[in-house]
C-alpha cells in the first residue's frame, strides 16, 4: 500500500507577507496514477498548493515528499513534475514543435529523439502538422493542447494542471474534459488538477480534495463528496445543499431532495418566496415558519406552485446528512448508504 | 527557529535559488553610486566651498555662493530663464496639446505615419535643425524674402538674434516631447466615455472639458514637466539664435566653469536649478498622483 | 464632415512648419553661392568640401565610437539592473532606481557641471573616457525604463514554465526572459544612441581639448560663423536617418508578415 502513494504533503503552511495564512497545515496523500482534483473557490489556497508541489513556491513549514523522497527544498527545474499553466504560458517566440520539445532539449536529448517525441505528442493531442505554427496563430483550444503536450512530453511523474480549461467556452470545456480524462488513462500519469468548477471536478476526478481558506475540508471520491459531505462548506459548494441547524447539530439537504406536497414526509409548512428557471432546472425558494430559507430544485417546469402561495415541504430522513461534526468520527444520518449511492468505490 | 527559516525562504522568489542575483544588480549599483550619487553629493558640498585663489577649490565653508545668486545680476538671470521657460512651455502646450489629441483620434495607419513624421526631426541633430532656423530668420533670409514678397512687410525684420527667434527655437526643440506625452495619454483613453457624456446631454465642448481634458491632464502635465525642465538648461539655443543678448542660467553656469573657473558658484547655481526642477516634479506627482512621466520614453 | 477635416489641416500645418528648416538646409546644401540668402545655382561644392574636412570626419568618427561604447555600457548596466530589480523588489532597489533615473530628470547643464567638477576632482583625463562615462550615465535611464516596461508586460508564468520544464535559471533567462525583453533593449539602445549622437550640452563640459564630437564641432562652427558646409552635413545626416528608419520599417514589416496572427 505504501508504494501506492506517489506524492505526500505533510503539514504544509504558507503565508505571503503580512496577509493571513494561505495554507494552514495541508495533509494530502496522492496515489500513483490517480486523477485528483483540488476544488475550491478562488483564494482557497489550491493554486498555492499546486505551486508548492511544482517548487514555484516554498512552504513556510511542512514537507513535500515524492516517492518517499523529501523534495521540499528542491529547485523546480530539478523536480520530475510538470505544470500546465492557467494561461498556457507558451513561449511566444518559439513554434509549436520548439515549445513541446523545450523540456527535452534542456535534458539534452538527441535532436532526432526530440523530433520523434514531438510528433508523438502532437498525435496524442491531435495537432499533427502544427509543428511550425507560432502560438499566436493558434486558437485557445489548440494552445491548450500544446501546453498539455509540452508538459507531458518529458514524462513527468506527476502532472499539475492549474485550471487549464478556465479560459475556454463551455462547449470546448466539456470536450476537453473528456479528452483530458482519456489522456490521463492512456498515459497513466498522476494528474493533480485544479478547478473551482464542481461539475468539472465530479466529471473527471478519481478523488476530490475540497479546500476552503487554506484548509482541506474533505478528501474523497466524487460520490463521497457529493452524497456524504462532511462539512456544511462542502455540502454547499458541491451541489448546493440547504443547511439546517437543529438541536445543536447541522444538517445538509440537497435541493433536489426537498419534497413538496403530498409525500408523507412533507410536514413543514412553507411559503413560496421566489420561483426561477435556469439551466433546465426549476428552483423554488421557500421560507419556513421559523424564518429559515429552503431551496428546492426540480427538472422541468412545475406549474402547481405559485409565488406567495403556501405549501408543505419535507425530506426523507436519510437525505438529511449531518455535517460539521466536531469529532473526527463521522456520524451520518444515513449510515450504510441507500439507493441514492453512498456505496464506496 | 521555524519563523526565521520561514522568513528566509519567503524572500527567495521563483527563480532565485542558485542564481547570484547580486551579480545582476552589481553593475547598476556600482555605476549609480560612483557616477550619480557621489557626484551629486559632491555638487552639494562644492556649493558651500570657496574658490581657490589660483586654481581649484578650498575647503573653506561659506554660504557666499548662495548669497551671490541673490545679487541683481544673477537673480535677473534666473528670472529671465524662468520667464523664457514659462513662455516656451505655455506655447509648446498650446501647440502640442491639440496636435497630440488629434493624433490620438486618427486611425491606426495615420497614427503610425504621424509618429514617424514627428520622430524624423527628432532623430536628426538638434543643432542642425537650429541651423535651419538661422537660414529662415537671417536678415534678408527666407522669412524676410517671403514676407516682403507678399508685401506684408516693407523691409527685413532682422529676427535673428532676437527674443522671438529664441522662443521659436525652444518651441521647436521641445514640441515633440509635449506631443508624445499628450498623445500617449489620449491614446489610452476610453473614447466611449466621451460618447457616454454626450449621451447624457453634454455639449461637445462640455464633453471635452469634463471628460477628455480631465483624462488627458496627466499627459499634458507630464509634457509640461518634460518641456520645462530642459528649457531651463538649453543654453545653446539662446546662444545660437539669440546671439549674446539673452543670458540664461545655463549660459552663466557654463561661463562660470569654463571662463570664470568658479566651480563653487556654478555648483550653487546648479543646486538652485535642481531644487526648482525637483519642485516641478514634486508638484506633478502631487497633482497626478503618479510617479511615472507620461510618454517619457 | 467639415468637422473631421480641420484636425488634419492643423496637424498638417504644424508638421509642415517643423519640416521647413530641415528642407531649407537640404535645398541650400546644393546652393553654389556662399551666401545663403542668394541662390547661385546648383552645385555639389559643399559636399566636396565636407568630404575634404578632416576635422568633421574625425568628429564624426569620435561621435560614432562614443555612441557605440556608451550604448554598450548602458545596455549592459541598464538591462542587468532592470532584470535584477524585477526579480527582487526592495526599498533599497527602488531608491537606487530613482537615483539612476536622475540624469534625465534634471536639466542637462547640471549633469555637465557635476561631471566636470567630479572628473577634475578624480583627476580623470578629459577625453573619450570621460565622455563615455557621462553618456552612459544619461543613457542608462532610457534602457532601464524600456526594459522595465517590457518586464512588467511579460507573462511571469513564461519564466515559471521554463523552470518547470527543467531549465536552469540561466537557461530561463537566455531562452525566455531575454527574447521577451530584447525589443525593449533595442528600442532603448536606439533612443540612447540618438541622444548620445546628438548631445551638445554634456559633451561640451566633459570633452577634452583633443577630442571633438560632431555636435560639439557643429556648435563651435555655428558660433564662429556660418559655413554652407553645415548644410551639406545636415542633408547627409537626414539622409542617413531616413535610410535607417526605412531599414527598420522594412525589418518590422518582414517580421509582422512572418508572425501574422490568424484571426480568432
Amino acid at each position: 500500500m505504501e508504494d501506492q502513494i506517489i506524492l505526500q504533503l505533510k503539514g504544509i503552511r504558507k503565508s505571503f507577507e503580512e496577509t493571513s495564512e494561505v495554507l494552514s497545515g495541508i495533509e494530502l496523500e496522492i496515489h500513483r496514477g490517480e486523477f485528483i482534483t483540488l476544488l475550491g473557490a478562488s483564494g482557497c489556497g489550491k493554486t498555492t498548493t499546486l505551486r508548492i508541489i511544482a517548487g514555484l513556491e516554498t512552504p513556510d513549514a511542512g514537507q513535500v515528499i515524492l516517492e518517499g523522497e523529501d523534495i521540499t527544498g528542491l529547485e523546480p527545474n530539478k523536480r520530475p513534475v510538470n505544470t500546465v499553466f492557467q494561461n498556457y504560458a507558451l513561449f511566444p517566440h518559439m513554434n509549436v514543435a520548439e515549445n513541446i520539445g523545450y523540456g527535452l532539449k534542456i535534458k539534452k536529448f538527441p535532436k532526432s529523439d526530440i523530433a520523434e517525441k514531438v510528433k508523438e505528442m502532437l498525435r496524442l493531442v491531435q495537432l499533427e502538422g502544427f509543428e511550425k505554427r507560432m502560438p499566436g496563430q493558434l486558437s485557445g483550444g489548440q494552445r491548450q493542447r500544446v501546453a498539455i503536450a509540452r508538459a507531458v512530453a518529458g514524462q513527468p511523474k506527476v502532472l499539475l494542471l492549474d485550471e487549464p480549461l478556465g479560459a475556454l467556452d463551455l462547449k470546448l470545456r466539456r470536450q476537453m474534459q473528456l479528452e483530458l480524462k482519456r489522456l490521463q488513462k492512456r498515459l497513466g500519469i498522476t494528474f493533480v488538477y485544479i478547478t473551482h468548477d464542481q461539475d468539472e471536478a465530479i466529471n473527471m476526478s478519481d478523488r476530490i480534495a475540497v479546500m476552503n481558506r487554506g484548509v482541506l475540508e474533505q478528501l474523497g471520491t466524487p460520490n463521497e463528496i457529493y452524497y456524504h459531505p462532511r462539512t456544511s462548506y462542502v455540502a454547499d459548494f458541491v451541489g448546493n445543499a440547504n443547511i439546517f441547524r437543529e438541536e445543536g447539530s447541522v444538517y445538509a439537504v440537497r435541493t433536489e431532495n426537498v419534497l413538496m406536497n403530498g409525500e408523507p414526509e412533507c410536514v413543514r409548512e412553507a411559503s413560496v418566496v421566489e420561483k426561477s428557471f435556469a439551466g433546465g432546472q426549476l428552483r423554488i425558494l421557500f421560507r419556513l415558519a421559523d424564518g429559515q430559507e429552503v431551496t428546492a430544485s426540480r427538472s422541468g417546469i412545475d406549474a402547481d406552485i405559485r409565488e406567495g402561495g403556501v405549501c408543505r415541504i419535507g425530506w426523507k430522513p436519510e437525505h438529511a446528512v449531518e455535517v460539521d461534526v466536531p469529532t473526527a468520527a463521522k456520524v451520518c444520518a444515513i449510515e450504510g448508504g441507500t439507493a441514492d449511492g453512498g456505496t464506496y468505490r | 527557529m521555524k519563523s526565521t527559516e520561514g522568513a528566509g525562504m519567503k524572500k527567495r522568489k521563483v527563480s532565485g535559488g542558485g542564481q547570484p542575483q547580486w551579480l545582476l544588480l552589481a553593475p547598476i549599483y556600482i555605476f549609480t553610486i560612483l557616477f550619480v550619487i557621489l557626484p551629486f553629493l559632491y555638487m552639494f558640498l562644492l556649493s558651500v566651498l570657496s574658490r581657490a585663489k589660483v586654481w581649484g577649490v578650498e575647503f573653506d565653508f561659506t554660504l557666499d555662493n548662495y548669497k551671490r545668486i541673490l545679487e541683481p545680476l544673477y537673480l535677473s538671470t534666473f528670472a529671465e530663464s524662468f520667464r523664457l521657460a514659462v513662455i516656451s512651455t505655455i506655447l509648446v502646450a498650446l501647440i502640442g496639446y491639440p496636435y497630440g489629441y488629434f493624433m490620438a483620434r486618427m486611425n491606426a495607419v495615420w497614427k503610425k505615419r504621424m509618429l514617424l513624421l514627428i520622430m524624423i526631426p527628432f532623430w536628426t541633430s538638434a543643432l542642425i535643425r537650429l541651423y535651419g532656423w538661422i537660414i529662415v530668420f537671417r536678415s534678408n533670409g527666407v522669412l524676410d524674402k517671403f514676407l516682403m514678397g507678399l508685401h506684408i512687410t516693407a523691409e527685413p525684420l532682422k529676427l535673428l538674434y532676437t527674443y522671438p527667434a529664441v522662443v521659436v527655437g525652444m518651441i521647436y526643440a521641445l514640441l515633440p516631447f509635449m506631443i508624445l506625452a499628450v498623445y500617449s495619454s489620449a491614446e489610452k483613453m476610453d473614447w466611449t466615455l466621451v460618447e457616454a457624456s454626450r449621451d447624457l446631454g453634454a455639449s461637445s465642448f462640455r464633453a471635452f472639458w469634463t471628460v477628455t481634458f480631465k483624462l488627458t491632464l496627466p499627459g499634458l502635465l507630464s509634457g509640461v514637466v518634460l518641456t520645462f525642465i530642459p528649457s531651463m538648461g538649453l543654453f545653446f539655443i539662446a546662444d545660437i539664435l539669440g546671439g549674446n543678448k539673452i543670458v540664461l542660467v545655463g549660459s552663466v553656469i557654463q561661463e562660470q566653469i569654463t571662463k570664470g573657473r568658479n566651480q563653487p558658484f556654478a555648483a550653487a547655481m546648479s543646486v538652485v536649478l535642481m531644487l526648482l526642477t525637483t519642485l516641478m516634479i514634486r508638484l506633478y506627482r502631487r497633482i497626478t498622483g503618479t510617479s511615472r512621466l507620461e510618454g517619457m520614453v | 464632415m467639415k468637422n473631421r477635416k480641420w484636425p488634419f489641416v492643423y496637424v498638417g500645418i504644424v508638421t509642415a512648419v517643423t519640416y521647413i528648416p530641415i528642407l531649407l538646409t537640404v535645398i541650400y546644401s546644393f546652393n553654389a553661392s556662399r551666401i545663403s540668402s542668394v541662390w547661385g545655382g546648383f552645385s555639389l561644392e559643399w559636399y566636396r568640401e565636407l568630404l575634404r574636412d578632416r576635422d568633421i570626419r574625425e568628429a564624426l568618427i569620435n561621435s560614432l565610437i562614443l555612441a557605440l561604447l556608451s550604448c554598450l555600457c548602458a545596455s549592459v548596466i541598464g538591462t542587468t539592473g532592470a532584470v535584477g530589480m524585477y526579480r527582487r523588489k526592495s526599498r533599497l532597489n527602488d531608491a537606487l532606481a530613482m537615483f539612476s533615473m536622475l540624469p534625465i530628470m534634471i536639466p542637462e547643464i547640471i549633469l555637465g557641471m557635476v561631471f566636470l567638477s567630479v572628473f577634475s576632482l578624480m583627476g580623470l583625463p578629459f577625453g573619450m573616457l570621460t565622455l563615455v562615462i557621462a553618456h552612459t550615465a544619461f543613457e542608462i535611464p532610457y534602457i532601464y525604463s524600456m526594459v522595465t516596461t517590457r518586464l512588467a508586460g511579460m507573462d511571469k508564468s513564461l519564466e515559471e514554465a521554463a523552470l518547470d520544464l527543467g531549465a536552469s535559471p540561466f537557461r530561463v533567462f537566455w531562452d525566455v526572459t531575454f527574447p521577451a525583453i530584447l525589443p525593449g533593449i533595442l528600442s532603448g539602445v536606439m533612443l540612447a544612441f540618438a541622444m548620445s549622437f546628438d548631445d551638445v550640452v554634456i559633451s561640451i563640459f566633459v570633452t577634452g581639448p583633443t577630442v571633438n564630437t560632431l555636435p560639439v564641432k557643429i556648435y563651435t562652427k555655428l558660433k564662429t560663423g556660418v559655413t554652407p558646409e553645415i548644410n551639406a552635413l545636415a542633408a547627409v545626416m537626414l539622409g542617413v536617418t531616413l535610410l535607417l528608419l526605412a531599414g527598420a520599417a522594412l525589418a518590422g514589416k518582414i517580421k509582422t508578415v512572418s508572425e501574422r496572427k490568424c484571426p480568432e
